[in-house]
Parts: C-alpha cells; sequence; structure tokens
C-alpha cells in the first residue's frame, strides 16, 4: 500500500545489536512511501552501525527518488556519537537541521 | 638504557597510583565510566610502556589483565567488588614485579600466572550469562608475543624533510613529549571489527582525550540500504590530532585493531618550534601522496582556489575536504601552542630542584656575609647594592622553596587504600575522610610524614573504630571515620588525623606503662603525659596482637620520625567518642627562621617557630631556687636547663645571662644561653656521618663570616631538661605552694 507521507521514530538504541531491526523498518518505509521522515529524538545510543545505518538510508532513499529527513529533537548520545566520530564539526539544534550539518549527507554526490 | 628503565619505573608508579585511586573511586561509583576508561587506559599504558623499557614480563602480565578489563570498558561485565580487589591485586603485584632489576623468579612468575588464571575465570563466569548468540569473545590482538614488535606504518615516505622518521624515534622512549606534535593517523577499521567487540568510536574518543583531535569520516563506502551488510563497518578516518603524547602512545589506541585494521600514524607538525606560516593545501595533500605535486603546481598556477581546481581535476572530493580540515586544525593549534607556551608546565627530576636548593642556600649565606662586610665599610654605594641583592636573594628563596611544596593530598589519597584494605581485614567498615589536601608541605617532608601517618591511621582503625556491631550498640552509625586534615599554623603545618572510635583509656595506658615498667607506680602524670605514654618504644595496648598493630611497633616509630622533622604529636581524646593525633609539621627542611645565640664564644641556632620569649636570668629569679633549675617566670614555674652545662662549655660569662623560653611537647622549658643576637635566616646544612647521631643538635648553618653554628633539637634538649625537673618535682610542689 502506498502512502504518502511515513514517520520511523527510532526508539532505544541504535547500535550494532539493534541495526538490523532498524533496516527491516527503514527498508519497508522505504517500499512503501514517497516521504520519510525519521524521528530521532527517542534513540537513548548509537554507535557507528547506527551512523552508518542512517547514510545508507539516505542514499537508499535518494536513488529510488524517495524523499528523506529527519524530524524531531537530536538527543545528547546522538549528538556525542555524530561529534565523536567527526560526522558533525558543529552541533546541529535539531533533526533538521543535522541534514545540512552532517558530513557528505548531501545528494551532491 | 638504565636510567630510562628508572625513569619508566617513577612513571610507571605513578601511573600504578593513579589506578589505585581510580580502583577505589569505581568501588564507591561502579558506574563511573569515565574511571573505568582510566583503570583501562593506566594498564594499558603500563603494558605498552613496560614492553618498551624491556620489563617483558610485566608487560605481559599487564595485557592479559587489560584483555580482561577490555570487557569492562566495552561495557559487557560491570564492576564488582571482586574485580576491583582482583584488579588491585595486580596492581600490587606489578609494583612487586617493577622492583625486581634482573630475571624474575619462577615463584614471582607463579603468582602471575595465578592471579591471570583467577582474574580470567572470574571475567569469563561474569561473561557466561551475558553470552548469547555471539562465540566466544576473543580479544583482537591477544597473543602476547606480538608485544613490542609492532611498527607504525608509513606510506608516505616523502613526509617533509623526514620529520615522521626522526620524531618516531627520538619519541619512542617517552610516552609523554615537552611540547606539542600533530600526528596524522590514518584508520581504516576491518570491515567485521563489530563483530570483535571493538567499538572504533571509542578508539576516536580515546585519541580525542590526548588533546585536540579532528576526525574526519570517510563515508563513501556507506552502501545503499538495500546492500549494506548492517553489521559491517564501512567508514575509515583521517584524524588530526595536536598532543603531547608520544607517537607510541598514540599507537597503543589501536593496539588492538592494528593486526586487523590499517593503521598509520604520522607527524605532520611538530610544534617544539612554532613558526608563522602554515602548510598549503595542495602541500597537504602532496604530502599525503593523494595528489602529484605537479598537478598540485599546476593547480595553484591558475588564481582558483586550489581545492575546486583539484577536484575539477578529479582528485578524490573527500581526501581534499579532509587535507583543508587539517589545514584548520594545525593553524588552530599552532594558535593555541603559541598562546599556551607560557602557562605550561615542564617535569624535572628532584635531584635537579635539591641541586637548586643548596645552591640558593649558598647564596644566602654568601649574601648574608655581604651584608655583615658591607656594615663593616660603611660604603653606602655598596650598602645599596647589598640592600637590593638581599631583596632579590630573599625573593629568589621564596620561589625556589615554593617550587618544592607540593600539596599533601597526594600523601591522603594513597590512604584510601590503606583504610580500605585495613577495614576489611579486621572486619569493620571504617570511610576515610580527607579535607585540606591543597595544603603545600615540602617534598622531602612530604615523603618523611608517609611512615607515620600510616602507623596512626592503622593505629586508629586497629584500636580506635569499634567493631560495627559495637558501634551500633553504642548508638553510633556502624561506619566509623578517620578524617585526615591539614591546614597552614605560621611556619607549620597542623595535620590532624580523628577517630571517632572508643577513645584512649588512661588507666588503661597507665595500667599497662606501669606493668612494663615504663613509669613507677605513684607517678601523678597530666593527662598529656599519659598520653605520651603510648610513643615509649615497647608499649602496645592491644590485647591481642594482630597482623596490624599490637606489636608494639609503630607508634615510637611515629614519634621518632615527627621529632626528626622537628615537629611535635599532640593527642586528644574523649573516651567513647574518638582520638584525635595532632601533629605539628615544619613547612621545610630546608631553610629555617632561626634565632641567634651565642655561648661561650660560639653561635648556636634556635628554631624560631618553637621559641616563646627570651627573658633575663636575674639573680633575684636564680635566687628562689632550691638546688633544681626551677625558676619562677611571672608566677609559672619554668624548668631550665644551662647549655653551658649540657655542652661542658666553661669561661666566663660576659653580662647576664638570657633564657630563651621555649615551646616543646614537655611544655615550656627555658634554656640559659649567654646572649642573644637575634633572628637570622638558617639554611640548614646536615652534620657529616660522624656527628648524625649527636644529642641536641640537628644540623648546622654557615654565618655570615663563613663560622659556623650549630642547630639546636629543641625537643631532645627540652625531655633533657623535664627530666632534670621531674626528679626534683617534689621541690616544685613546695614551690608552688609558696607562692600560691
Amino acid at each position: 500500500m502506498e502512502q504518502d507521507l511515513q514517520v520511523v521514530s527510532l526508539e532505544g538504541d541504535a547500535t550494532v545489536t539493534s541495526v538490523q531491526t532498524l533496516k527491516e523498518r527503514l527498508t519497508e518505509a522505504l517500499d512503501t512511501s514517497a516521504k520519510v521522515l525519521v524521528n530521532l529524538s527517542h534513540v537513548s545510543g548509537m554507535d557507528l552501525a547506527g551512523v552508518q545505518l542512517l547514510y545508507a538510508t539516505k542514499r537508499e532513499a535518494d536513488s529510488r527518488g524517495v524523499d528523506f529527513h529527519f524530524t524531531g529533537t537530536i538527543s545528547d548520545p546522538v549528538r556525542e556519537t555524530l561529534e565523536a566520530g567527526g560526522f558533525v564539526q558543529q552541533a546541529p539544534a535539531d533533526a533538521r537541521e543535522l541534514e545540512s550539518v552532517l558530513l557528505d549527507f548531501g545528494e551532491n554526490e | 638504557m638504565e636510567n630510562f628503565r628508572d625513569n619508566f619505573r617513577e612513571e610507571a608508579y605513578e601511573l600504578l597510583n593513579s589506578l589505585e585511586a581510580s580502583l577505589l573511586e569505581l568501588e564507591e561509583q561502579p558506574e563511573n565510566e569515565a574511571e573505568i576508561s582510566a583503570v583501562f587506559r593506566s594498564m594499558h599504558t603500563v603494558k605498552g610502556s613496560a614492553a618498551m623499557f624491556g620489563f617483558e614480563h610485566i608487560s605481559e602480565f599487564a595485557h592479559e589483565i587489560e584483555n580482561n578489563l577490555e570487557f569492562l570498558r566495552d561495557g559487557r561485565i560491570r564492576v564488582t567488588d571482586r574485580l576491583v580487589s582482583l584488579t588491585l591485586k595486580a596492581r600490587d603485584h606489578i609494583r612487586e614485579l617493577l622492583e625486581i632489576d634482573e630475571e624474575i623468579p619462577d615463584d614471582l612468575k607463579a603468582v602471575s600466572k595465578e592471579i591471570t588464571t583467577e582474574f580470567t575465570n572470574y571475567v569469563q563466569s561474569l561473561l557466561e550469562p551475558a553470552r548469547t548468540t555471539e562465540e566466544a569473545p576473543s580479544a583482537p590482538g591477544g597473543d602476547v608475543s606480538s608485544i613490542g614488535s609492532e611498527e607504525v606504518e608509513a606510506p608516505s615516505q616523502e613526509s617533509p624533510s623526514g620529520t615522521a622518521a626522526s620524531i618516531d624515534e627520538s619519541t619512542g622512549d617517552t610516552q609523554e613529549l615537552d611540547h606539542y606534535v600533530t600526528y596524522r593517523v590514518r584508520f581504516k577499521p576491518n570491515a567485521e571489527i563489530f563483530k570483535f567487540g571493538t567499538r572504533p568510536l571509542m578508539l576516536l574518543r580515546e585519541l580525542a582525550e590526548f588533546g585536540d583531535c579532528t576526525a574526519v569520516p570517510y563515508t563513501e563506502k556507506i552502501p545503499k540500504l538495500s546492500e549494506i551488510e548492517e553489521e559491517n563497518c564501512y567508514t575509515q578516518w583521517d584524524v588530526v590530532l595536536t598532543t603531547t603524547k608520544s607517537v607510541s602512545s598514540v599507537r597503543d589506541v589501536f593496539i588492538f585493531v592494528e593486526d586487523s585494521s590499517e593503521v598509520s600514524i604520522n607527524v605532520i607538525d611538530d610544534l617544539s618550534e612554532v613558526e608563522e606560516s602554515h602548510k598549503r593545501l595542495g602541500e597537504i595533500l602532496a604530502d599525503r601522496g593523494v595528489v602529484p605535486r605537479e598537478s598540485v603546481d599546476r593547480a595553484a598556477g591558475r588564481q582558483k582556489r586550489i581545492g575546486e581546481m583539484l577536484v575539477e581535476e578529479g582528485v578524490d572530493r573527500h581526501e581534499v575536504q579532509s587535507a583543508l580540515q587539517e589545514q584548520q586544525h594545525v593553524d588552530r593549534s599552532r594558535k593555541k601552542v603559541q598562546q599556551e607556551m607560557a602557562g605550561s608546565s615542564i617535569r624535572v627530576s628532584s635531584e635537579k630542584l635539591d641541586n637548586l636548593v643548596d645552591l640558593v642556600g649558598e647564596i644566602v649565606t654568601l649574601q648574608a656575609r655581604l651584608s655583615q662586610t658591607t656594615a663593616q665599610l660603611g660604603d653606602s654605594n655598596l650598602n645599596t647594592i647589598s640592600e637590593n641583592f638581599e631583596r632579590l636573594t630573599d625573593e629568589l628563596r621564596d620561589s625556589t622553596m615554593s617550587i618544592r611544596m607540593l600539596p599533601i593530598g597526594t600523601t591522603f589519597s594513597k590512604f584510601r587504600r590503606l583504610v580500605r584494605d585495613l577495614s576489611q581485614e579486621l572486619g569493620k567498615e571504617v570511610e576515610m575522610v580527607a579535607a585540606g589536601g591543597e595544603t603545600e608541605l615540602d617534598k622531602t617532608v612530604i615523603e618523611r610524614l608517609n611512615d607515620p601517618l600510616v602507623h596512626v591511621i592503622r593505629n586508629a582503625i586497629d584500636h580506635g573504630i569499634e567493631r560495627p556491631e559495637v558501634r551500633e550498640k553504642a548508638g553510633k552509625p556502624r561506619t566509623g571515620t578517620v578524617t585526615l586534615s591539614a591546614e597552614h599554623a605560621g611556619a607549620e603545618v597542623l595535620i590532624r588525623i580523628t577517630d571517632d572510635g572508643a577513645g584512649l583509656e588512661q588507666a588503661s595506658i597507665l595500667e599497662k606503662a606501669r606493668s612494663r615498667g615504663l613509669i613507677r607506680g605513684d607517678e601523678d602524670l597530666s593527662e598529656q603525659e599519659i598520653y605520651q605514654l603510648l610513643f615509649a618504644p615497647g608499649f602496645s595496648t592491644a590485647d591481642s596482637v594482630t597482623s596490624v598493630s599490637g606489636r608494639g611497633v609503630g607508634m615510637d616509630v611515629v614519634k621518632k620520625e615527627i621529632d626528626n622533622l622537628g615537629g611535635s604529636v599532640h593527642i586528644e581524646s574523649t573516651p567513647g567518642s574518638g582520638t584525635t593525633f595532632r601533629l605539628n609539621i615544619p613547612l621545610t627542611l630546608a631553610i629555617i627562621d632561626g634565632l641567634l645565640v651565642k655561648i661561650g664564644g660560639q653561635h648556636y641556632v634556635f628554631p624560631l617557630s618553637a621559641v616563646g620569649e627570651c627573658i633575663e636570668l636575674t639573680e633575684e629569679m636564680r635566687g628562689s631556687e632550691s638546688g633544681g633549675h626551677i625558676i619562677n617566670n611571672r608566677g609559672d614555674v619554668l624548668p631550665y636547663v644551662r647549655l653551658r652545662d649540657v655542652f661542658g662549655i666553661e669561661g666566663a660569662i660576659d653580662g647576664i645571662e638570657q633564657v630563651v623560653v621555649v615551646y616543646s611537647q614537655q611544655g615550656t622549658v627555658g634554656f640559659v644561653v649567654d646572649s642573644v643576637i637575634g633572628d637570622f635566616q638558617t639554611v640548614i646544612k646536615n652534620l657529616g656521618k660522624l656527628y648524625r647521631d649527636l644529642e641536641g643538635i640537628s644540623g648546622a648553618t654557615i654565618l655570615g663570616d663563613g663560622t659556623v653554628a650549630l642547630i639546636l633539637d629543641l625537643q631532645k634538649l627540652a625531655s633533657l631538661a623535664t627530666s632534670v625537673s621531674t626528679s626534683y618535682a617534689s621541690n616544685t610542689n613546695e614551690m608552688e605552694v609558696s607562692n600560691g
């Protein structure tokens, strides 16, 4: 069933132990919607696997022409992880801003 | 090499101390992640540097322990009391191993084996329930034999003027450099790194703790969602790090992953000499071997932004971006280093410091001679110079002494371990509270305070603090408290060791002292005198001999050490609510304010801090003497000693004799001297071996005219005086009556 918009709210940990489930959810969202919003407000922990998944989702969405954005706020664990890995040089105020500051996240490949 | 090994030992002791502190902290806050990584890091550094200095056994041992701690850092196991105890045990073992210079004997090797086995088994038992679908976690890089043989991979051989190579060698020996170096670390984790249980971001965080760190991830390898193996690692980094850590410390961060992952470390900027210039973007790219130098030059030839140009030329955009960030990082670091240059601290060996203090002592002495000579010559020009020189000398002395001052807190924190171990051993619950740790004391004084403090604390826990059930019955909290405090009091530091235990029983002290023959049965002693009996050699009040105390050694050591330091011990105690040991310790042992006196043509120095007043010994005062050396000082009984008698000086006395009134542990005592000259900056010199055990003299100093003056050991002399006075105790009583 094709939907216009779907919000995927990530909850709990986005880490190597949970990326498999998250991947399935995100894949399903991309399969079924023309616009996907990922809500990061409730992510309590994130590691490199989680970050990679966000990039992968964005790349998948771009390749299929799905409109993909972040939404919500950025929790401290997420912010900390992104900073530790150098994925952001300055802390984004919210999830929408994250898209513009996240390194190599844009479509201009 | 021996010298390096000694340096390593020094450093290792420090590391082990901080390891201990972190462990004790963890015991109280098991969730404290900062302490967990501190523990890990300390063990890790011990391992790395042990290998470097040829302590292979220590390195292997630390490696095993570290492997186990890895699980802790990764959050697979939690901190437990047992784990802390085991790690403490391992720490103590390393400390023991460090002392050994030659080949480690087999029995100690067996102990190592025992500890690692116990440790590993315990950690495995913790891991057991946590393990799920995963295979048994094999610590990557667990092969001990590989330690010490790893090399830094250096892909860009044409590094600018070969700095990378030369720095590498020169810094291989030390963990901490005296200047900042900027490294470029290229870290390409193995695709399956997550499966090893290693988290790359943890490594980056560890690097970030070393200093200013810019991590630039390469994300272009991350595939689309439909193609991703979500449990693989696709990201790699260029990390630019400015730090004072040596290349080996940086390398150590990656010690577990370097077998499987690509790690290369290069020095890109040595900030020992900071110049204004910075590398151009093109240079960085050429250095990295990304772009041939010709392309850079060609691009630079066209007046456009070089980065854009090179991207247009087909150079990888990520590389350019990473290089750009490196450029910014280096600029930033250089600016910071220039600012910080003034405020940074350096490590100096204490030997050099002692030397400096000696030299300053010489200058102080020489300056005294200059003043004296100037006064004799009466030349006003020379006088001005001399006065200015005196002012500068004073400043030089003060600042030199201040360099030697250390906060006593470092010693205090060591005792936390002691308290913990002792209370466990004795089945008591004791908490240690420290206050005034920032109080500064001369380094040598602090070192020599260690033993006395250990004895007093042991005593407080063993004899003072009651068992938990006893405490509860007495309506006190189960956990006893030992409070250590330090504060300045004039030229002295006052250290208090207070326990809230049972307090001292005067009756039982007296009884014990009588049974040991320390006092006669009929003596009437003041409270303080009774407590001082505790310090008599061979005295012990504990009826049972424990491994901790009660063997009659210890408290007399306390007294002796404190006396040697020129300090004093007092005890205050309230039965039922606790005991306080009060130690008065002079700030320094090197230079003191003294009172110069003359006896029979010779000069002597009283430490001024102990002197209360000077009075004339008039015939009238003498007249009240009835055989004993007692005078009436404004209504108070003052026992006195004629130093002429003590030192066997004869000859005529010129003028009226003076009494220097001194406060000692034995109470107020007067010393009769020929004349008092005045205050004197006394640079203390030790007496030679021959005179070391001379009673009543603690040292010597050199006067302005080059002659030697002896420094009086007032505690010794005072006890002489009081022993004289107690034998005349009956006289004293009579006199008091007649005065009343």
